[in-house]
Order: structure tokens, then C-alpha cells, then sequence
């Protein structure tokens, strides 16, 4: 029955131009705003972490609601923004594989800053004492968190790629679902379910299921075998 | 002329809600031998130490360390606490992250590196994990971490408090070599024994006051305040 299942997949997946250009498109989007979102929330997350300041609290709760922000809000929202009549609309790029990946950024950013600032916080309380005492400046001191925090860092970023890889509200909206231009496979299977073809739906979610899975073991192997050289 | 020494401690106290912690210290700890700040636990000793240091500030009173002719004081103090932290990679890496934020070139880095390991004994740990090694031995690296910054005046939180003996001795005599080579060691210790075999001046510390600053010599013959004698006669019967 796997074989079979194999079988099949593959032939969907080689045969079928349309899906290579969906599973591509799929990975470049996810990963894309993974990329930028990390980029931002990190270094962000962690001064939140390391800074004293007025209001820290109500910040952490907003950083923390915000996990749980609605994709399909966002989608409209930036609709509203990017399009013709929107305050953005000049910039033309609604519907587009970019404006996607501002969508989805801006719904894992959340994620990935609320959960390093967790993190990064845990470490602060064992590492602040003698960070001051060897006089390392705040930036340094950043940087060095982020460090050593890196590997429960990458299970964050897993976590905010996952909710990429599995996001469809905000990029149907934004993006429009045109088939070889927008069309990502979370799309593409409510497309094909609507559509009444659910075995293709549901080989789509399977080669989603093992698209993520293949991510995850990849970061897993390579997190393992650093850990190891420090052991 | 740049010395940040002496450090005047002037009225410092130190509250946790209604508990006075620390009362109304006030001392001047000049260059010299090392200093032993000696009390039993819970003393205040830990507390001290670290509003020296500047970790925490005091509910009352001030430090002053002396100011250089441009009137900035630089940060030449480090310390060295009961439970060093060492970061997760390898003995040599955690070395040559206090150097490079320090901005030394490479070749001084391995140069700095090897005598601070050679000065501690732990040539051969270099490539061990950090976080990895015995007690003792987190203990020695935190010392040669702490000389690699060449402080004017290296604090000393009861660096040997979970120590066997031997290991202790170790550490006693890196101590030693430290102080040795022209840094102030003022050091928080229960532990009579050690304050005789390292100290040269007792700072007394009773129930967050500070009670006497005497010579070692004077202060174990015949120390001034009954709380002393108590602590000598207690310590001596443990």
C-alpha cells in the first residue's frame, strides 16, 4: 500500500508541471518570510528580553496575543492596503508571490519574537550577572544570547515555518490563487476540494506533510550533530 | 595615577522589603594584599560584593571608586562568583570571547590564552566542553577567564564554597598567583582556615554590619568585637 502511495506521489509530482511549480513557489514563499521574519523578530525578541522599560509588561501580552493573530484579518487588511485604492496600491503588487510573503511575515513575526523573547529572557536571568562582570556591551550581549540559545532558537523557527508552510487564509486573499503565479499548495488543495477532486487534494497534503516533514528532519540532523561536537 | 582604587563605601545599605540586609557600611578598601570579607552565611558578605562590583545598587549610600584625571572611572573590577557561568562552547572558545570583546588581535588572543590556561593548570582541557567540566575545574576556567581581563581588583564570591579540598587548594593557589601579579583579591569566605591561609586584611562582616577591618594577624589573635570571638569560637568547634 505504501508503494503504492510512493507510486503515485511521484508520479503526480514528476508528470505534473503545475504541481512542480506549486511546491517551488510553496518553498520559496515559506521560507522566504521565514527568513525576513526571523531576521526581524530575533534581534527584536531578544532586546525586549535583555531591556528594562516602561510598559515592558503590556508589550510581552501584546507580543503574546498577537500569536494568535487571524491569517484571514491580515489577508484582508493588507488587501485593503495593496490594492487600487489602498494607500499602497501604487506599488501594484497585489497578487503577487511578494505581497505574500509580507503577509506571511507579518503573521510569523509574532511568533518567532514572542517565543525568543521567552527564551532569550530564560538565559538573560542565568547569564546577566556574569555578562556585566566581564563588561560585555549590550549588543555583544545580544548576539551572545542568541547564541547560545540557538538551538531551542531553531525549533522557534521550525514553528514559524510550519505556520507558513500550513497558513492559506491571508495568501488566498492577498495572493488570489492564479494558478503558476500565486498558487501555493495550501491553495491549491481548498481549490481542488471545492472543486470535488479529492484524490488530488489529498495527495497535495500528503507532499505538504512530507515537504515539512523533510524540513524538519534536515534542521533536526543538523542541530544534533552541532550539539554533539559541544558534548 | 589611573589606579580605581581606593573604593569608598560610604553609609551603604541594602533592604529586601522590611529586611535589612546590609547596614550602613561605610569602609575604604585600598591597594594592597588581599582582603577577606569573612561572615557566616546569610552575613550579607554575596550582597556586598556585588554592589562593589555594581551589579546591584544599594537602598542607601554610595561606592566610589576613585576617578581617573578625566573623571571617568573605567571598569576595571571583575568577579568571580560561587557558580561561574560558562558559555556553551568550548574551554579555549569561551576564552577568546572575553578577549575579542576586548578588541585583542588573534595573536595576542593564543598568546593571552595560553598563559591564562598554563596559569590554572588546564592546558589540555582547551577543546573540552566548558559546561562540561567538574566543578573545580569551571572554577579555575572562571579565574583564568577573569585574568584574561587584567582587572585592577578581581571580586571573589566564596569561589571555593562547593570545592573538595584538593580542588581548593588548587584554586587557593591560582589565588595566590593572581594577587601575586599586582591585582587587588578581595574575597568573601566562611571559612576560617582559608581567611588566615589567604587573607592579609579581614573585613568582618555580623548580621549585615560591618563589625571590624583588622589585619589577619590581629584579627584571629584577638579579634575586637564579641560578635568576632563568637564566630571564631563557633567556626573553631565546626
Amino acid at each position: 500500500m505504501l508503494g503504492s502511495l510512493l507510486e503515485s506521489l511521484t508520479q503526480y509530482v514528476f508528470l505534473n508541471d503545475e504541481l512542480l511549480i506549486i511546491i517551488f513557489l510553496t518553498l520559496k514563499v515559506s521560507i522566504t518570510s521565514v527568513i525576513f521574519a526571523s531576521l526581524i523578530a530575533l534581534p527584536v525578541g531578544s532586546l525586549i528580553a535583555v531591556s528594562k522599560f516602561y510598559n515592558k509588561k503590556i508589550i510581552i501580552v501584546v507580543l503574546n496575543t498577537l500569536m494568535g493573530l487571524p491569517p484571514v484579518v491580515v489577508g484582508l487588511i493588507i488587501y485593503l492596503m495593496f490594492s487600487r485604492a489602498g494607500p499602497l496600491g501604487e506599488l501594484g503588487i497585489l497578487f503577487t508571490p511578494e505581497i505574500m510573503i509580507i503577509a506571511q511575515t507579518i503573521l510569523i513575526f509574532p511568533i518567532i519574537c514572542a517565543l525568543t523573547r521567552q527564551i532569550i529572557e530564560d538565559l538573560w536571568q542565568e547569564y546577566e550577572e556574569q555578562l556585566y562582570s566581564l563588561d560585555i556591551k549590550k549588543l555583544q550581549t545580544i548576539l551572545t544570547l542568541l547564541w547560545e540559545g540557538r538551538f531551542s532558537l531553531v525549533t522557534v523557527i521550525l514553528a514559524g515555518l510550519g505556520r507558513a508552510l500550513s497558513e492559506v487564509g491571508a495568501v488566498l486573499i492577498v495572493g488570489g490563487n492564479i494558478e503558476g503565479v500565486t498558487r501555493v499548495m495550501t491553495t491549491a488543495i481548498t481549490l481542488e476540494t471545492s472543486k470535488g477532486d479529492l484524490a488530488f487534494a489529498l495527495h497535495l497534503g500528503i507532499i505538504l506533510l512530507l515537504l515539512i516533514f523533510i524540513l524538519n528532519a534536515i534542521i533536526f540532523t543538523v542541530k544534533e550533530l552541532t550539539n554533539k561536537e559541544l558534548d | 595615577m589611573n589606579s580605581i582604587l581606593p573604593l569608598i563605601l560610604n553609609n551603604i545599605s541594602y533592604s529586601v522589603g522590611e529586611k535589612k540586609i546590609l547596614k550602613e557600611i561605610s569602609t575604604t578598601i585600598n591597594s594592597g594584599l588581599p582582603k577577606i570579607i569573612l561572615g557566616s552565611n546569610g552575613a550579607g558578605k554575596t550582597i556586598l560584593m556585588k554592589i562593589c562590583h555594581g551589579l546591584i545598587q544599594p537602598t542607601s549610600g554610595s561606592v566610589n571608586w576613585s576617578k581617573k584625571e578625566n573623571g571617568y572611572s573605567e571598569k576595571k573590577h571583575t568577579m568571580v562568583f560561587q557558580r561561574p557561568i560558562m558559555l556553551r562552547r568550548s574551554v579555549l572558545k569561551n576564552l577568546i570571547f572575553v578577549l575579542k570583546s576586548k578588541g585583542y588581535s588573534k595573536y595576542y588572543q593564543y598568546e593571552l590564552i595560553n598563559t591564562a590556561l598554563k596559569l590554572v593548570n588546564m592546558e589540555k582541557f582547551k577543546g573540552f566542553s566548558a559546561r562540561c567540566l567538574s566543578q573545580g575545574e569551571q572554577q579555575k576556567l572562571a579565574l583564568a577567564r577573569a585574568w584574561l581581563l587584567k582587572p585592577e581588583v578581581l571580586f571573589l564570591d566564596e569561589p571555593t564554597a562547593n570545592l573538595d579540598p584538593k580542588a581548593t587548594e588548587s584554586v587557593e593557589n591560582i589565588v595566590r598567583e593572581i594577587s601575586n601579579c599586582g591585582t587587588q583579591v578581595i574575597m568573601s569566605t566562611h571559612n576560617l582556615a582559608q581567611a588566615k591561609r589567604i587573607g592579609d586584611e579581614i573585613l568582618f562582616i555580623h548580621e549585615g554590619e560591618l563589625k571590624e577591618t583588622t589585619l589577619s594577624c590581629d584579627f584571629f589573635s584577638g579579634p575586637k568585637t564579641k560578635e568576632a570571638c563568637l564566630f571564631i569560637e563557633k567556626e573553631k568547634i565546626k
